[in-house]
């Protein structure tokens, strides 16, 4: 629908999701205001909302706790790998799974999903081990010892996050909605699964592509157990296991960890915003009637 | 088809290349300091400590400067986190074969990874370290289990009695004289909530409404009652005594003379905001106070707290140890006897208030403020400590459990005491 | 044109390759594609799995203890009170958060994909909760749910009403954390519909206008149908996401008070983590496994993927 009508339906619809929208990040505006305020507001016995001192120098100290250039760098190059290696392998699996026909391949698709039924605590310790003694790596010999294999480095934060199965589902599911005629009408053109697949469906992904995207960068940014048993330098670090420092014997600096939860939560709120025109109202087929 | 086909494995490689690449590039940058240098065999120390006061961290970057200067072929690889957090990495640590050489974390937690045969005794280095006779006896006690001693303590932290003297003068009683009996304490309390419409605005004193270990413990101890025979590893909680002690708390609580509050929980205190008149707490909380409100230093009065059949208070004691598995115990002991000199103890003291616990430093430290320090110094003397057990942090589980069944629920504290008592036996079972 | 509107069978979301066929024809592409994805998992995710599953039969401590005890810790699980009470209260955490994440994820997806303005700063408003961290959204909430100085009651006491002791209080502590979490997680919810939504080809809506379908006939006779790869996507993960839940116990409540909010993967870490007792938390996980798996494959079987799966 080119035309937007606006009539009665348009506007007490906005007010109405503009109220709840507001509803919603209440909770993060009180943080918002928090981090503005000076230590002692925030610990004084009287709650105030709105700051009485607006102290904006928050958000620069926060940053100076720590290397927080180098946390930010590290999680961004993580979640940047995590989220293009995964983008590729996980529409190749999720395709393969919902309109490919192999044998087995219901079981497979089941024994993908066990892998998110197990707490990570429980599959952290052997998966661990097993970085922990790469061969070749990181002063490992050829039978992984010796040296810390994958510990402290980039690629032993990023595989475990890439063997994660949630976007191979969410891609299979998308890629069921397709009616069988766009594979038929391939087939008769002699298309091959793997050309059907890079020039047919691959464009029409977009918006399966942006929400993996997202989903995706969101949980490898927020992923905490792992790089805080992974890592064992400063510099390698990552802003989730960063932000604890905050909370200290004295007290929560509740003003600092606000500060620096925002400034952290900024780029995937960018990305967000950013994917958003990929979500493409409307016809997605290309008219072939069923 | 085939085009399609090598140009998908070939971008599959290169990704791989590229990670591989990076991930390279990032153990050079960090390893440099191992593959170089033939000549002096460069060594690695990896610390493991508690990083929740940020001048204890800038602390030991001091001395961890100062070490590698005496040190020059050693490194030194430094991770801090929360209790929770540490537990988290060590216990990964110890069951993967990548131990740490140094740990610094509370003496409970020490304690029980000595239990379980992770650490190293530390008695044969101790002449390394100026003797047994430089140290505070209390610490060298609670660093030791079964006759060997495994932790050398760096930062004691008593909790001692704060309380509010303006509080004390508007409710009538002497701002000089703080309660000294668990009656008086009692009575005490009732006299200084302050209710409006039966809602407490303003409590007598801090007691926990959950998380209330710290609070119980000294009190079991000073009523004559024991949680554990350290030396045998054994619970013992299960007496009249505890029993007494936490129906006292219980009935205290029960009277509505505190705000609510998680005794973990250290930012909602009721004491550091002013709507209560006493605490236990440790000196921390007095700086804090005094440093967000310096009119409030003449208004806090000090105390070793209570004390019925005998003195005890609750002590913390943060401590440095050896792991069995370190491979470089030489440079690690070298790092904890400089740690524990005397020359970095006061330095302790005067960057960060810690409590010096060397003999030779005692008078020159009580010297300094001798009405304070002298409290300071007694709390630490008759301190006590989480169970320094192989089953510490096992206990404080099901402890939470007792406590809040009686303070919050409805169990006698007698019935509760046998309930914990079941619980860690059936837990303890192999 | 008849006024029902049905979908064709080949318009229904499903897999469309029937099982014969699949046994028949094998196209080995499948695998190839299938392959990268399947080593990274199998190696990190599923060998680890059976690692855990190894274990479960042992009494690892995590350090150097590590015998075989065959089903003993299995038989321990069903004694353990406080077990037992962490999946009652998995359980009633789970029906209190699946249902009405979907339900309003769903409604706001649907609010916020069609005729409305300021659709980008909703969206993204709705999206935020879920971007901050478990670990932050359970500090600010328990600011918010503090019994003295936290913002709820406060707001309760002004409008006249009892302040109450949120997390302190048994009767309260897990549905505050409940309402906590859905508010969190509506966003990814939302966010999953609308991709959902952009793949329902117009067609369908302007034959059904021209039938005369009302708002609520369109949304039953197609919006849901067509929805239903992406309810099951969410329903599956939403399921498998409340039995894992942590984070937010730990932080808030540490599983109490009385054990009222301990749930089962807070029962696994402390007695892995904290009692050391790494084979008998192993069990639970499977336990946990096998209840999730059961829960996803009776999903499979009899939900919206009818008659068109298979296992074999």
């Amino acid at each position: 629908m080119k035309t937007v009508k606006k009539d009665a339906n348009y506007y007490i619809l906005t007010i109405i999701m503009f109220i709840l929208s507001l509803a919603m990040i209440s909770p993060l505006i009180l943080a918002f205001f928090t981090s503005l305020k000076p230590l002692s507001e925030v610990q004084a016995p009287v709650v105030t909302i709105l700051p009485h001192q607006w102290v904006w120098s928050n958000y620069i100290d926060a940053m100076k706790e720590g290397n927080w250039a180098r946390y930010i760098y590290n999680t961004f190059f993580v979640t940047a790998v995590t989220v293009t290696v995964s983008l590729i392998i996980n529409s190749m699996a999720g395709y393969a799974l919902a309109r490919v026909p192999f044998k087995g391949r219901n079981t497979l698709f089941f024994t993908t999903l066990l892998g998110m039924m197990i707490p990570p605590q429980i599959t952290m310790i052997p998966t661990f081990i097993m970085l922990k003694k790469m061969p070749l790596m990181g002063g490992n010999d050829i039978f992984g010892s010796g040296g810390n294999g994958l510990m402290n480095s980039y690629l032993g934060l990023i595989i475990p996050y890439i063997a994660g199965s949630f976007g191979v589902f969410l891609c299979r599911q998308f890629y069921l909605n397709f009616p069988d005629s766009l594979d038929e009408a391939a087939k008769i053109d002699g298309c091959s699964r793997l050309r059907a697949y890079f020039q047919i469906y691959i464009p029409l992904s977009t918006p399966v592509l942006a929400t993996l995207a997202v989903l995706k960068a969101t949980g490898s940014w927020s992923e905490y157990i792992w790089p805080l048993i992974i890592t064992n330098k400063d510099s390698m670090k990552t802003i989730q296991i960063a932000l604890p420092a905050f909370k200290q014997e004295t007290g929560t600096i509740w003003n600092l960890l606000m500060a620096a939860t925002i400034i952290t939560s900024i780029p995937l709120l960018l990305l967000f915003i950013f994917a958003q025109r990929y979500f493409i109202e409307g016809i997605v087929t290309t008219g072939i009637k069923g | 088809m085939k085009k399609i086909l090598s140009m998908l494995v070939a971008m599959v490689m290169l990704a791989s290349l590229v990670m591989t690449g990076c991930s390279k590039a990032a153990d050079q940058k960090d390893n440099s300091s191992q593959t170089g240098g033939q000549q002096n065999k460069k060594v690695t120390l990896v610390f493991y400590g508690l990083g929740q006061l940020k001048n204890e961290m800038d602390y030991f970057k001091s001395a961890i400067q100062q070490f590698k200067s005496q040190n020059p072929n050693a490194e030194f690889e430094e991770t801090y986190a929360n209790d929770a957090d540490l537990n988290t990495k060590m216990n990964v640590a110890f069951a993967s074969g990548s131990a740490p050489d140094i740990i610094y974390t509370s003496i409970s937690s020490t304690i029980s990874r000595a239990a379980n045969n992770q650490l190293e005794p530390l008695d044969s280095y101790m002449s390394q370290w100026g003797g047994k006779d430089a140290y505070l006896e209390r610490n060298l006690q609670l660093g030791t289990y079964k006759g060997k001693l495994y932790a050398m303590g760096v930062r004691a932290d008593p909790r001692i009695l704060l309380y509010r003297k303006d509080f004390f003068k508007e409710a009538g009683l002497d701002p000089e004289k703080p309660p000294k009996t668990w009656e008086e304490f009692a009575d005490y309390v009732v006299k200084l909530t302050k209710k409006e419409n039966g809602q407490v605005v303003r409590g007598g004193a801090d007691i926990p409404t959950t998380n209330g270990s710290l609070f119980l413990a000294p009190l079991i101890f000073q009523n004559g009652g024991k949680i554990a025979d350290e030396d045998n590893d054994k619970l013992t909680v299960n007496s009249p005594e505890a029993a007494e002690a936490l129906q006292y708390v219980a009935d205290l609580y029960k009277k509505g003379v505190t705000l609510v509050y998680d005794g973990e929980k250290l930012d909602e205190l009721p004491f550091v905001k002013g709507k209560s008149a006493m605490r236990f707490t440790n000196l921390n909380t007095y700086v804090t106070m005094t440093t967000n409100d310096p009119s409030l230093k003449d208004k806090i009065g000090f105390s070793v707290g209570l004390e019925r059949k005998s003195k005890a208070v609750q002590s913390g004691l943060i401590c440095l140890s050896m792991t069995k598995e370190s491979k470089n115990k030489k440079e690690a002991s070298n790092f904890i006897g400089l740690v524990s000199s005397d020359n970095e103890t006061w330095k302790r003291y005067e960057k960060m208030g810690v409590i010096p616990i060397k003999k030779s430093l005692q008078d020159k430290f009580i010297s300094e403020n001798p009405k304070v320090n002298q409290v300071l110094i007694d709390s630490v003397k008759n301190g006590i400590t989480r169970p320094r057990t192989s089953w510490g942090a096992v206990y404080m589980n099901y402890e939470k459990a007792a406590y809040e069944s009686v303070v919050i629920g409805n169990t006698s504290a007698k019935e509760s005491l046998a309930t914990l008592e079941k619980n860690m036996n059936k837990a303890l079972q192999k | 044109m008849s006024g029902a509107i049905s979908l064709t069978k080949s318009e229904k979301p499903g897999l469309k390759t029937d099982i014969k066929r699949v046994a028949q024809r094998t196209e080995k592409v499948g695998y190839l594609l299938l392959l990268p994805f399947y080593v990274f998992y199998f190696f990190f995710i599923l060998v680890p799995v059976i690692a855990a599953l190894f274990l479960s039969f042992t009494n690892y401590d995590f350090y150097k203890t590590m015998n075989w005890v065959g089903l003993k810790n299995y038989i321990n699980i069903f004694g353990d009170d406080v077990f037992v009470k962490s999946v009652w209260n998995t359980l009633r955490y789970g029906i209190l958060t699946i249902i009405p994440q979907m339900v309003i994820g769903l409604a706001v997806a649907i609010a916020l994909n069609g005729n409305i303005a300021f659709k980008k700063f909703s969206r993204s408003a709705f999206y935020i909760p879920f971007i901050f961290s478990m670990v932050a959204v359970s500090m600010i909430w328990m600011w918010i749910y503090d019994p003295s100085y936290g913002f709820l009651n406060k707001l309760l006491v002004s409008l006249g009403l009892a302040p109450k002791q949120w997390l302190f209080d048994a009767r309260y502590a897990l549905n505050a954390i409940t309402v906590m979490s859905v508010w969190k997680v509506i966003g990814y919810n939302m966010v999953v519909y609308l991709a959902g939504l952009q793949s329902i080809p117009g067609y369908l809506y302007e034959a059904a206008l021209v039938d005369g379908a009302g708002a609520w006939k369109r949304f039953v006779k197609i919006t849901f149908p067509m929805l239903s790869p992406t309810t099951f996507f969410l329903f599956v993960t939403a399921c498998i996401n409340t039995f894992k839940v942590f984070e937010q116990v730990n932080v808030m409540t540490n599983g109490g008070p009385m054990d009222s909010t301990t749930t089962i993967v807070h029962q696994i870490y402390n007695k892995a983590f904290i009692e050391f007792k790494m084979g008998y938390a192993s069990s639970m996980s499977i336990v946990m496994l096998i209840i999730i798996a059961l829960i996803t494959l009776a999903n499979m079987k009899y939900g919206n993927q009818g008659n068109d799966l298979d296992i074999g």
